[in-house]
C-alpha cells in the first residue's frame, strides 16, 4: 500500500512538474518578464518621439516591466522599421512607425521590404493633421482661390515639403490634387517642419506643406499664417470649417501612428499588448501631450489597423503606378 | 531699463538654490562628455530628455542648456592634449592646439580656450538679451540663396585649413563633398552610393566621421610607435595660465571669434562646429604672420574656441523669439518646452518672460561656474599628457565606440567609424590633411540643397544670387575671397615655374 502510493505520488507529481514546466517554457504567460524595447523611427524631440514616449509612459502604469524607448533614427523611418523586422518575435523588441515609415519605403528604389505583412500590426495610437499654409496677407483667402490661380501660374507655385514624392507621403497626396485641379506646383524639398515654417515665414516660399506641430500653430493663432486646406481627413481643433482633401476630392490619407513588432509575433503577447496600449491612450497625461502638439489621438485594435494598413497599401501602389506612368509622359 | 530689470527679476530666479544645483549639474555632465571624445551633447540630451520630464520647464532648459555649452568648454579640452577633437565642434582646436601642447605650452592653450569661451559665452548672452528680435527678423530674410551665398564664402576658406599643399586640401575637400552626397536625394528621392546599405540613406553621420578620422586614426597612429614608455610630451610642462604674450596675441581672435560665433549662430542651420572652422579661417587670413599657423598659433585656439561658446548663445535666438530650433540641440530644447506645455514661438517671450530671462541668467551663471571648474582643472589635464599611450589608448578607443553608437543607438555607425579610422591613417601617413574634408563634409550638403532650393524658387534662374540684396553682398564676399586667396597662388607658382625654367632650361617640375 505505501508502496502504490508513493508510485502514485511520485507519478503525480512528475506529472504536475510537467504541466507547469511546459507551461513555463512553452507560453511565458507572465509576458513581459523582461523590459521591452520600443524602436522609435525619428531623433529625440520631435513629435513621433514626445508623443512615443508619452504614451510608453501611460502604458508603463499597466505593466509589470517597462517598455523602454530606443531612438534609432534615419532613412525616413526604415532604419528603426528595419529593426523590428529583424527582430526575434518574442514580444520584446517592438517599434513605432509612421505613415511615411510605412507606405512610401516598399515603392522606392531598393525597398527594404516589399510589403508590410512582415511585421506584427498591434494597435495605432495616433495620427498627424497636414494643414496647407499660407502667409496671412497671401492673395487667397481661400482653397478655391488659390487653385485658381494656381491653375493660371503653373509652377508659381513654390511648395515647401519635408521629402519627395518618394520618401513623403503627402506629396503623393498633392500630387494627386495637382491631378485633380489640373495645376502645376514647384516642390521645395526642406530638411524638416521647422525649416519649412521659417521659409514661409520669412516669405521665401508661398505654401506650407508639412506637418502642423507645435511650432506652427502659434503663428495661425496668432494670425501670421493662415490654413486653406488639410490634406487627407483630420483637422486642427478650432479651425474645423476648413475644407479637407477628403472633402474636395475624396482624397484620404490613412490615419497611421502605429506600435508593430516582427513577424510571427505570439498570439497572447499581442493581446496583452492590445489591451496595455488600449488603456494607454485614455490616459490624462498622454491625452494632454498629444492636445499640446495638436495630434488626435485616433486607436485601432489589431484587426482594424491591419485592415486600414492593407487597403492604405493597395491604394499607395495605384498611385505610385500612375504617377510613374505620368512621369514616364512627362519625360517622353 | 527693463532689460535690466527683466534680467533681475531672471537672477533671482536662477539664484535658488535648487536652480543653481541643476546648472551646476548641467555644466558638470557638459564639461565631462566634452572632454570625453565621441560622447557628445545630442546624444546625452536625448538620453537625459525623458529624465527632465519631473522637472519644471525653467529647470529642465537650464539642465539641458548646461550640457550644451558646457560640451564647447570640455571638447577643447581633449584636441589640445591628446590630438582628439572632444566634440565635432573642436576639431579646429587641434590644428595649433596639440603643437601647442607638444611644446609644453598646454596650460596656456587650455587657459586661452577656458577665457575665451566665458568672453565668447558672455558675449553672445548679451547679444540674445539685447538683439534677440531685431535678428530674429533678419534669420527669417535668410533664405535659400542667402544661405547658399554664404556658405560660398565658406567653401572658399577649405585652404587655410592646412598647413601643407594646397592641391591636396582641394582634393580632400572635394572627397568631403562626395562623401556628403551619400543619402537619398533630398529632391527627387533616388538612392545615391548607398549600395543597398539602408543606414546610408539618411547620409553619413558627423560623429562617427569626425571620431573615425581624428580619433581612432590617432590610435592607430600610435601603436607603430613603441608603447612602452611613450608619452604626449616628456619635457616639463612649462607655465599653467596664459602669460602676457598670449594674451596680447588673443584679445582680438577672442573678440572677433566672439562676434562672429555669434552671427553664424543665428543662422539656420548654422552653430559651433562652422562657426569654429570660420574663425580659424579668419584669424589665419588677418594674421600677420600665417606661416605660424600650423605650428601652435595661439590665436588659432583662442579663435575658433570662443566662436564655438559664442555660437552656442547665438543659436538660442532663433528658439526663444521664433520657436524655430535651428539645429539638432535646439530641437531637442524644443521637444522639452513642449513636454512641460510651455508653447514656444513668437509670443513666447511676452507669455511666459521668466523662462526666458532665468535661463539667459543661469547661463550667465553657467559660464562662470565653469571657469572655476575649468581653470584648476588645469593642473589635472596637464596631467594626462604623461599618462603613457598604452594606458590612455585604449580608454580612448572605447569612448570613441561609445560615442559612436550613441548618436543613433547604431551599430553600423560604430563599423562606419572604424572605416573612416582607416581612411584617416592612411591619410596622415601620406600627409593629406583631414579639416578641410570635415569642413567641405559638412558644408557639402547644405550647399547642395540650398543651391537647388534657389533655383527652383527661381525656375532655373541663377540671377536670385546677385538681385537679392544679401545675397549678392554674400556671393561678392565670396569671389573677392577666392580671388584674393588664390591670385598671391599662382603668382607664386609663376614665379617659381620661371625660376625652374631658369635653372634647368625649360623642363619645368611642379610640385
Amino acid at each position: 500500500m505505501k508502496r502504490i502510493m508513493f508510485i502514485l505520488g511520485l507519478v503525480g507529481s512528475w506529472v504536475f512538474l510537467l504541466g507547469t514546466s511546459n507551461l513555463a517554457w512553452a507560453k511565458d504567460p507572465d509576458y513581459p518578464v523582461r523590459p521591452i524595447e520600443l524602436y522609435l523611427p525619428m531623433s529625440a524631440g520631435g513629435s513621433t518621439d514626445l508623443a512615443s514616449r508619452a504614451l510608453i509612459n501611460a502604458a508603463n502604469k499597466h505593466l509589470p516591466q517597462p517598455i523602454v524607448p530606443i531612438n534609432k533614427p534615419g532613412g525616413g523611418g526604415t532604419i528603426a522599421a528595419m529593426a523590428v523586422k529583424t527582430a526575434k518575435p518574442d514580444g520584446y523588441a517592438l517599434g513605432t512607425i509612421t505613415m511615411s515609415g510605412a507606405l512610401t519605403p516598399p515603392f522606392s528604389e531598393q525597398p527594404p521590404y516589399k510589403d508590410l505583412n512582415c511585421f506584427t500590426w498591434i494597435v495605432n495610437f495616433g495620427t498627424f493633421v497636414f494643414p496647407v499654409i499660407v502667409k496671412n496677407e497671401a492673395p487667397w483667402k481661400t482653397w478655391r482661390e488659390f487653385t485658381e490661380w494656381a491653375r493660371k501660374n503653373p509652377r508659381a507655385t513654390k511648395l515647401g515639403i519635408t521629402g519627395s514624392k518618394y520618401s513623403d507621403y503627402k506629396a503623393l497626396v498633392l500630387w494627386q490634387v495637382e491631378q485633380q485641379e489640373k495645376a502645376k506646383f514647384t516642390y521645395i524639398a526642406f530638411k524638416g517642419s521647422a525649416e519649412v515654417l521659417s521659409a514661409i515665414l520669412g516669405g521665401h516660399i508661398n505654401v506650407y506643406g508639412s506637418t502642423v506641430d507645435a511650432a506652427t500653430m502659434p503663428y495661425v493663432q496668432k494670425g501670421d499664417l493662415r490654413i486653406i486646406a488639410y490634406l487627407g481627413n483630420n483637422k486642427v481643433k478650432g479651425y474645423e470649417d476648413i475644407p479637407s482633401t477628403k472633402d474636395l476630392y475624396g482624397i484620404e490619407i490613412p490615419d497611421l501612428l502605429a506600435i508593430i513588432g516582427p513577424q510571427g509575433l505570439p498570439d497572447q503577447v499581442v493581446k496583452k499588448l492590445e489591451e496595455v496600449f488600449a488603456k494607454a491612450v485614455k490616459d490624462r497625461e498622454y491625452v494632454e501631450v498629444m492636445n499640446r502638439m495638436h495630434m488626435p489621438v485616433i486607436y485601432m485594435d489589431r484587426v482594424t489597423l491591419k485592415k486600414q494598413i492593407d487597403e492604405a497599401f493597395a491604394y499607395t501602389a495605384k498611385a505610385y503606378e500612375k504617377l510613374k506612368e505620368e512621369e514616364a509622359k512627362e519625360k517622353k | 531699463m527693463e532689460i535690466l530689470q527683466n534680467l533681475f527679476a531672471g537672477f533671482s530666479i536662477a539664484f535658488v538654490a535648487v536652480n543653481l544645483f541643476y546648472c551646476f549639474t548641467g555644466v558638470l555632465i557638459g564639461t565631462l562628455i566634452g572632454v570625453l571624445p565621441g560622447i557628445g551633447p545630442v546624444a546625452t540630451m536625448s538620453l537625459l530628455l525623458p529624465v527632465t520630464y519631473k522637472m519644471d520647464p525653467i529647470q529642465a532648459i537650464i539642465v539641458l542648456a548646461g550640457i550644451y555649452y558646457g560640451a564647447m568648454y570640455g571638447g577643447s579640452t581633449t584636441s589640445i592634449l591628446v590630438n582628439i577633437p572632444g566634440e565635432a565642434a573642436s576639431v579646429v582646436t587641434c590644428l595649433e592646439g596639440y603643437k601647442m601642447a607638444q611644446k609644453g605650452r598646454a596650460g596656456p592653450a587650455l587657459g586661452i580656450a577656458a577665457f575665451g569661451s566665458l568672453i565668447g559665452g558672455c558675449f553672445s548672452l548679451i547679444g540674445l538679451m539685447l538683439l534677440a528680435p531685431t535678428l530674429a527678423s533678419f534669420a527669417l530674410r535668410i533664405g535659400p540663396p542667402e544661405f547658399f551665398s554664404f556658405l560660398c564664402t565658406g567653401l572658399t576658406v577649405v585652404i587655410y585649413l592646412t598647413s601643407g599643399s594646397i592641391i591636396r586640401a582641394l582634393m580632400m575637400a572635394a572627397l568631403g563633398i562626395i562623401l556628403g552626397c551619400i543619402g537619398q536625394d533630398p529632391e527627387s528621392g533616388s538612392f545615391r552610393f548607398v549600395f543597398g546599405f539602408h543606414h546610408l540613406l539618411s547620409g553619413i553621420d558627423l560623429v562617427p566621421f569626425i571620431m573615425g578620422l581624428f580619433g581612432i586614426s590617432e590610435v592607430f597612429l600610435n601603436i607603430e610607435k613603441r608603447l612602452q614608455k611613450r608619452t604626449i610630451y616628456e619635457g616639463d610642462i612649462k607655465d599653467l595660465l596664459p602669460n602676457l604674450q598670449d594674451w596680447k596675441g588673443s584679445i582680438k581672435p577672442i573678440l572677433r571669434g566672439s562676434i562672429l560665433g555669434f552671427l553664424v549662430g543665428i543662422l539656420p542651420g548654422g552653430g559651433p562646429v562652422i562657426s569654429s572652422f570660420a574663425s580659424y579661417a579668419m584669424e589665419k587670413k588677418v594674421s600677420k604672420h600665417p606661416e605660424k599657423f600650423g605650428s601652435g598659433a595661439i590665436e588659432g585656439v583662442a579663435g575658433p574656441e570662443t566662436a564655438n561658446n559664442a555660437a552656442t548663445g547665438g543659436s538660442f535666438i532663433p528658439l526663444f523669439t521664433l520657436g524655430i530650433p535651428s539645429n539638432v540641440v535646439m530641437a531637442l530644447l524644443l521637444g522639452a518646452l513642449v513636454i512641460h506645455g510651455v508653447t514656444p514661438g513668437p509670443l513666447l517671450m511676452q507669455q511666459n518672460p521668466k523662462i526666458f530671462w532665468s535661463v539667459v541668467a543661469s547661463m550667465f551663471i553657467g559660464n562662470g561656474m565653469l571657469l572655476v571648474l575649468n581653470l584648476p582643472l588645469i593642473w589635472i589635464w596637464v596631467q594626462v599628457l604623461k599618462v603613457p599611450y598604452r594606458i590612455l589608448f585604449p580608454l580612448i578607443l572605447l569612448f570613441c565606440l561609445v560615442g559612436a553608437y550613441s548618436v543613433n543607438n547604431s551599430n553600423f555607425d560604430v563599423a562606419l567609424m572604424l572605416l573612416f579610422g582607416v581612411l584617416g591613417y592612411l591619410m596622415r601617413k601620406f600627409k593629406y590633411d583631414a579639416a578641410p574634408m570635415v569642413l567641405a563634409f559638412v558644408l557639402g550638403p547644405m550647399f547642395e540643397n540650398s543651391l537647388r532650393q534657389s533655383l527652383l524658387l527661381s525656375d532655373g534662374s541663377f540671377g536670385i544670387f546677385f538681385t537679392r540684396p544679401v545675397a549678392a553682398v554674400g556671393m561678392v564676399a565670396a569671389i573677392l575671397m577666392l580671388l584674393s586667396s588664390v591670385i598671391p597662388f599662382i603668382r607664386k607658382k609663376r614665379r617659381r615655374i620661371l625660376e625652374e625654367e631658369a635653372v634647368d632650361g625649360g623642363i619645368g617640375k611642379i610640385n
